[in-house]
């Protein structure tokens, strides 16, 4: 498989605490690669050790398919924006942004306008940092990690402080990224709604663990709607499912079934159920969101 | 390790800081000079004109030597330090030094490229600094010589060497502390020579449990040679203390930088 992130065992401990436990995430070229976990989850300490940021205290990290001894020298082909975006308060946009550019050894004339013009900040240009606000300084950040056409986009809640039209640009732009310039972008957020509008891959983690790497369809499968049968007979109601020709449907426990095709036609299937002589107490369609998934293998509830 | 010098060149040239300190410093100079010749002109009483004709007729002052004079007080250790905390430390304040370590296998390329743009600054300063000085010397005094001996210019070329073991030191002092308050304190001290009043009581201590009755400890402190360049064994000397300060400090650096996360 073409990754161009792979973690191995990745682990941070703060003396007893372990941040990160064995996270072992894979990142596809090409792919938005949303990354889901509470707040101290252990979303952050992951990505910044895959930017280098913090030291991992065992495991290993490789970049572009390539050992992990060679791919420190890599890292230089990553955009990040971690935390907080990286700023000289005291320099306007364009100047952060030539800081960057001279770093990189980027001379390509016009580079920092596109920038600018591409996180929506062309008019900030001469404006100093210190006086951004909180989503200007997020849009500037996002811009800084674009800089030198980087391949790999590491991007720790990007969205944080945007109004809501930033959101949406913010989403077409990661989107465009990922479909014009082939990028593989890995995105830290808590919003899950959001992530789900964007991501192909989902990584959740929980307590420094890495509980599930996902992909849009499974997750799609898994938060998909179902005719939830509450009865006494669960196997009768199977076989009955099967004379009807249905393939895709379990049994949850001892009095409930789940049907996951066929929607459309749950009066028939109630109806025909009743005729085999099956007991049905209730039936009703279920939609499960993201967030209820979520909730689901991480084992909390929405308060938690 | 050049792209990113060029960047904290463009930094320096971009900031308010070192514009600030380049005219205090200047300015300081300029100050200082005009207030020395015009003492020189309002004293009318014949006691202070019997002195001056005395001083008159001992070896003249040259403008190197004035220079010396000028880049052997505190002020510029103090501005320098000041400045090179406030420098270091803006890459720590804010974060940005996040988009520059990830570009590099290891966090400490940031140390040499640092220094070199600040030997840099600190070089157009001095220059600056100098030639200010040699105009209004030679506005005030006409007739005064440049004093150019290859003597003179070797100790200014070493003092510039020691003010760059100084600024390593103020490095480390901004990485350990993340911040500019023990730096910058650092550096007032130091401009106030202050080793000389710390290697009192360790000179006293040396006597008192090593029985050592000349330790004269103040000979290993970088501020003495800072404040009398010419106080110096010999040259040797002093790339041997600039070796240590320089390696020791930047060694260090690197261990913490290495080794401690990256906020």
């Amino acid at each position: 498989m073409d990754y161009v992130i792979e973690t191995r065992e990745l682990t941070k401990r703060y003396g007893q605490h372990a941040a990160a436990d064995a996270v072992s995430l894979h990142v596809k070229r090409g792919e938005i690669y949303g990354f889901i976990g509470r707040n101290g989850a252990g979303k952050t300490t992951c990505m910044k050790m895959i930017c280098g940021l913090t030291t991992p205290t065992s495991g290993g990290i490789r970049l572009f398919g390539k050992s992990e001894q060679e791919s420190g020298p890599l890292r230089s082909r990553i955009g990040s924006l971690i935390e907080e975006p990286g700023l000289y308060y005291e320099m306007t946009a364009y100047e952060n942004l030539k800081c960057r550019c001279l770093m990189t050894g980027i001379d390509e004339k016009g580079h920092i306008d596109s920038l600018l013009e591409l996180v929506g900040l062309s008019y900030a240009r001469n404006r100093k940092a210190k006086a951004f606000s909180l989503g200007m300084r997020q849009r500037l950040g996002i811009a800084l990690a674009l800089t030198g056409n980087p391949e790999i986009l590491v991007l720790d809640e990007p969205i944080n402080g945007l109004d809501p039209q930033g959101i949406a640009e913010m989403r077409q732009l990661f989107v465009r990224l990922k479909e014009e310039k082939h990028l593989a972008i890995m995105i830290s957020s808590h919003i899950l709604e959001e992530l789900a509008k964007l991501a192909d891959t989902f990584g959740i983690i929980h307590d420094g663990r890495l509980l599930q790497e996902i992909s849009r369809e499974q997750l799609m499968e898994e938060c998909s709607s179902y005719a939830e049968i509450i009865t006494t007979q669960p196997e009768q109601i199977t076989a009955s499912l099967e004379k009807m020709g249905y393939t895709r449907f379990q049994i949850m426990d001892k009095e409930t079934v789940r049907v996951f095709e066929r929607l459309d036609e749950t009066a028939a299937m109630n109806r025909q159920l009743i005729l085999d002589g099956c007991t049905v107490a209730q039936s009703r369609i279920v939609t499960a969101e993201l967030e209820d998934y979520f909730f689901k293998i991480t084992g909390g509830n929405r308060n938690a | 390790m050049l792209n990113l010098t060029k960047m904290y060149l463009y930094r320096i040239l971009h900031s308010t800081v070192a514009l600030v300190c380049m005219l205090l410093l200047v300015g300081l100079t300029a100050f200082g000079l005009t207030v020395s010749y015009l003492m020189t002109r309002m004293v009318p009483d014949p006691e202070t004109t019997a002195v001056m004709e005395e001083a008159e007729e001992e070896p003249e002052e040259t403008i190197l030597d004035e220079y010396m004079g000028v880049i052997q007080n505190g002020f510029p250790i103090m501005f320098f330090g000041i400045f090179a905390a406030v420098f270091y430390n803006g890459d720590e304040k804010h974060g940005y030094i996040k988009n520059i370590v990830t570009q590099y296998k290891y966090r400490h390329a940031v140390l040499l490229p640092r220094l070199l743009s600040l030997a840099v600054y600190t070089a157009a300063v001095s220059l600056l600094n100098f030639l200010v000085m040699a105009i209004m010397l030679s506005c005030f005094y006409p007739g005064i010589g440049w004093g150019f001996r290859a003597e003179t210019l070797g100790y200014i070329g070493l003092h510039f060497l020691l003010l760059m073991a100084f600024l390593f030191i103020v490095q480390f002092l901004t990485t350990l502390n993340r911040g500019t308050a023990i730096p910058v304190c650092f550096s007032v001290f130091a401009s106030m020579n202050a080793a000389a009043l710390v290697a009192l009581p360790l000179n006293f201590l040396a006597y008192k449990l090593l029985n050592i009755r000349d330790a004269a400890i103040e000979r290993f402190f970088l501020d003495t040679y800072l404040f009398d360049i010419r106080s110096a064994e010999n040259v040797w000397s002093l790339f041997a203390l600039f070796g240590c300060y320089a390696v020791g400090t930047a060694l260090l650096s690197c261990l913490l930088l290495n080794k401690r996360d990256v906020r």
